[in-house]
């Protein structure tokens, strides 16, 4: 009788230590993925800054208070510009599915590019859909990218960031 | 014959923590390791976008940086000199050694390959 009682203790345990342990490591490797696929979006982001506003920028240079002397982005070709480097940076063909050469693990499945705004100083300050304070010229990209659970079969999992030129180039520096 | 029984099962549930312990550390090293290996080529990408390409300074940082990190034969592809506006790709690729167990429960030495590799607009941009 004792030998079952710790048998099925035993038993209990195991599973209970096999499942927390699988949990945790796909806990790990979401994160991992996901910081991945945040560097690639950043990049993307940052690609964006490149669509200067030239008529803008014209107009501005005149402005002697380098406070509010920021850069404009043309919108759409900003949004175009990330867009591209999306593409690129995850290896997505034209239908946004992850190519051979993608380290996305899963390639049945189309990643999302759900939103990419582009925020000019004109309408700061303001507040990006995932919450963060935008104070600059800043690119904001949410991305669903799929992944495979074990047990749970795909999922997707939202991505944000948000680049500004001030954080962009303080960060090179660390 | 009790003692016996709880010897039995204490020592199977200490084998299953020990093959469990075994299992999930090896599995996750090479997270770890993507992790550390992908920070510290970013920083990079940075740089050769504001600077509008990697100097040869911030290469051989880079490859002191890797190697310190515990990865080896490490390959650097950047460009040096960008125009402003224009695509740069940072392409770092590089192999690190993790310990496995195989079926016969004796460990081996693996070599990994692991790459990083991103592209965006080369730009000063300062404010």
């Amino acid at each position: 009788m004792r030998v079952i009682t710790y048998l099925l203790i035993a038993s209990v345990l195991t599973i209970v230590i096999i499942v927390g342990f699988m949990m945790i490591t796909a806990t790990i490797e979401i994160n991992t993925i996901g910081k991945r696929v945040e560097q690639a979006l950043t990049a993307a982001g940052w690609a964006g800054f490149s669509e200067i506003d030239v008529d803008e920028l014209a107009r501005r240079a005149a402005v002697p208070n380098e406070e509010i002397r920021d850069v404009y982005l043309n919108k759409n070709a900003a949004r175009s510009k990330v867009q591209e480097y999306i593409k690129k940076n995850l290896k997505l063909d034209s239908s946004n599915y992850p190519n051979n050469e993608s380290w996305l693990t899963v390639k049945d499945h189309p990643v999302t590019i759900k939103d990419i705004i582009i925020y000019n100083p004109s309408q700061l300050p303001a507040t990006a859909p995932d919450g963060k304070e935008i104070k600059n010229t800043s690119v904001y990209i949410c991305v669903d990218i799929p992944l495979k659970i074990k047990f749970t079969g795909i999922v997707y999992k939202e991505i944000s960031v948000v680049v500004d030129s001030k954080t962009f180039y303080s960060n090179s520096q660390k | 014959m009790n003692v016996i029984a709880d010897l039995i099962i204490f020592g199977l549930i200490f084998i299953l923590l020990l093959t469990v312990f075994v299992v999930g550390t090896e599995g996750t090293i090479p997270m770890f390791k993507r992790v550390e290996f992908d920070d510290a080529c970013d920083k990079y990408l940075r740089q050769m976008s504001i600077n509008r390409g990697l100097f040869s300074d911030d290469i051989t940082d880079l490859r002191n940086n890797l190697i310190s990190l515990g990865f080896q034969s490490i390959t650097i592809t950047a460009p040096a000199d960008v125009d402003w506006g224009s695509e740069g790709k940072l392409l770092v690729e590089a192999y690190y050694e993790v310990e496995q167990t195989d079926k016969n429960l004796s460990k081996s030495s693996v070599s990994k390959k692991i790459t990083y590799e991103n592209s965006t607009i080369v730009m000063g941009l300062e404010n």
